[in-house]
């Protein structure tokens, strides 16, 4: 009985697992999803900058993140931290932690990693690090 | 007379060619006003646009994405030519359109030599031949639509090939839900969701094999299994927290089998970071994981994890020194026909950055057998480790490995050379 009901309740759960995400994808239809808005940031980031420097403005096109980008061009790339801190005198430093799935340009050693860190100094990205 | 006519249709050619002359101006007059007027029309809605469309990022706050509207989704260029400052912005160049309906393509090859000695018998962890190519990775990943991605991983070893991963993940979903569905390494541990090329060792650790994976000859253990995954991200304050709960079909390995439909595995994880400073951060996590082992569907093997990750980074040479110092805990509860086996294992690391492209390390391992708890091995590793580039990696590790039956010690020299080639586009979501 007990091995029948433990069955009965494990079915429930596949069953609502599955449903959570049939209808979680559903109910993402009437959001305007995330890649449309990157599109959208770009649009208007390279609107207002039209004197960006080649190099910078391929790697923002294509998704990657640059040492030396400004913490907009980062923004622009990949949209909001999932985590945020300040530190230094006049927050100089911050310290932003984005999920993995946003980022796949350090494929030998991001593979499985759950995050992704990037360190600004004086607004400017100097470290880029899996973790 | 004759004269006089001549003269006459003269003059009336002339008014007329005057009168058409004045009527032609007066036209094209009109045209230029009315072109003037539109011109001076479009770049009124231009500027409209630009303003309506950029948001300006503030120093000290966190950047917020507005919903585009449908009117600036439609106004938004698609097209390619040339980033000039006249023309309008640019998406996806000539690169990107060129591979539109192909996925990103990347593959990583695995060298791995082996030499030395195993005192007292033949058999040691994962034995590594004098050479070989352990594994070649093949990555296929794209964007399926606006709201889902595609990640496969494939492992094409010298006896076959293996899907490692494949799996489609809807990172748009409301509330910040991510859900993964296919076949996934779970995110156990700290370690046990990393692919082998990225770990910061040639081998994984004793625990891994003698609990997490069942098998010694296996050198990509660990629990992955096809299933659902669900994660979010908890706000906190300072700190970052992670939750993570999977579900599996309940194969893995031989470390969980699933004699019949139900007998599902299950993987829960719980992760928390926290920068102390601008410097140091600090990380833990707690995991378990419950399935049905060989025996039958009525013997579960539960694991419970601990995992502590502390990182600190120079910023003053930040690309020339760093340190991580990592440990994970795990014990396990297996059932089987003569009681239950309740084994202990750990792992310990330490890793510096002693130059720009050179690391130093060292790992210490320590575990019972999770089929037979009573036989406990240990390990100590000493690693070097050098990145020529982003793309290649060339390490070398000392390993000596005391096996708890018959006493045995191996020791050993191992050699690793990691490559990668193709694409590495990032997609933003």
């Amino acid at each position: 009985m007990n091995i029948h009901t433990s069955r009965g309740s494990r079915s429930w759960i596949v069953a609502g697992t599955f449903g959570a995400v049939i209808v979680s994808s559903l109910t993402a239809c009437i959001y305007v999803p995330s890649r449309r808005k990157a599109a959208a940031r770009e649009a208007a980031y390279f609107s207002a900058h039209p004197e960006l420097p080649p190099s910078i403005a391929k790697a923002i096109d294509q998704g990657h993140v640059l040492l030396g980008m400004t913490k907009e061009q980062v923004w622009v790339v990949l949209g909001d931290p999932a985590h945020k801190r300040v530190f230094g005198e006049n927050g100089s430093i911050e310290i932003w932690l984005f999920p993995a799935h946003r980022l796949h340009q350090d494929q030998l050693h991001s593979h499985g990693t759950s995050s992704f860190r990037l360190t600004f100094i004086d607004g400017r990205l100097i470290v880029l690090e899996p973790i | 007379m004759q004269r006089s006519a001549i003269a006459l249709i003269w003059v009336v050619l002339f008014s007329l060619s005057a009168s058409a002359q004045t009527h032609a101006n007066a036209d094209v007059d009109a045209r230029l006003r009315a072109l003037e007027e539109q011109v001076k029309a479009l770049q009124a809605e231009l500027a409209a646009l630009r303003a309506a469309s950029s948001m300006p990022v503030h120093a000290t706050s966190a950047p917020v994405a507005e919903p585009p509207t449908s009117a600036a989704l439609s106004t938004a260029p698609t097209g390619g030519g040339e980033r000039t400052p006249g023309p309008l912005p640019v998406y996806g160049g000539a690169q990107q359109s060129s591979k539109i309906f192909n996925p990103d393509i990347g593959m990583i090859g695995n060298f791995v030599s082996g030499t030395g000695d195993s005192k007292g018998g033949s058999d040691t962890l994962a034995p590594i031949p004098f050479a070989t190519l352990q594994e070649s990775e093949a990555s296929f990943q794209a964007i399926i639509d606006p709201y889902a991605r595609a990640d496969f991983f494939l492992a094409i070893g010298e006896e076959g090939i293996e899907v490692e991963e494949g799996y489609i993940s809807f990172p748009a979903l409301p509330g910040g839900l991510l859900v993964k569905a296919g076949k996934m390494r779970a995110n156990f541990g700290r370690l046990n969701a990393f692919h082998n090329h990225t770990l910061p060792w040639i081998d994984r650790p004793l625990v891994m094999y003698n609990l997490l994976g069942g098998s010694s000859g296996d050198p990509d253990t660990g629990i992955k299994d096809a299933g659902v995954s669900a994660s979010r991200i908890i706000p906190a304050g300072k700190v970052f927290v992670e939750a993570i709960g999977e579900v599996f079909r309940g194969d893995s390995g031989t470390l969980y089998t699933s004699s019949q439909r139900s007998d599902l595995s299950a993987v829960g994880h719980i992760r928390s970071y926290l920068d102390f400073n601008e410097e140091t951060n600090f990380e833990a996590g707690a995991s378990y994981s419950r399935g049905h082992n060989e025996v039958g569907s009525d013997f579960t093997t539960q694991l419970y994890g601990a995992d502590f990750t502390l990182r600190w980074r120079l910023l003053n040479r930040a690309i020339y020194h760093s340190l991580a110092a990592r440990t994970e805990l795990i014990w396990s509860n297996r059932e089987d026909l003569g009681g239950t086996q309740r084994a202990f294992g750990i792992y310990g690391s330490l890793d510096y950055q002693i130059w720009r492209r050179w690391f130093l390390g060292g790992r210490f391992d320590r575990s019972e057998r999770g089929r037979d708890a009573s036989i406990l091995d240990s390990s100590f590793s000493g690693v070097l480790t050098f990145w020529p580039s982003e793309f290649s990696q060339v390490r070398t590790q000392y390993r000596r490995t005391r096996f708890g039956d018959g006493a045995r010690v191996a020791n050993e020299l191992l050699f690793q050379v990691l490559f990668t080639i193709g694409a590495h586009g990032a997609h933003p979501f």
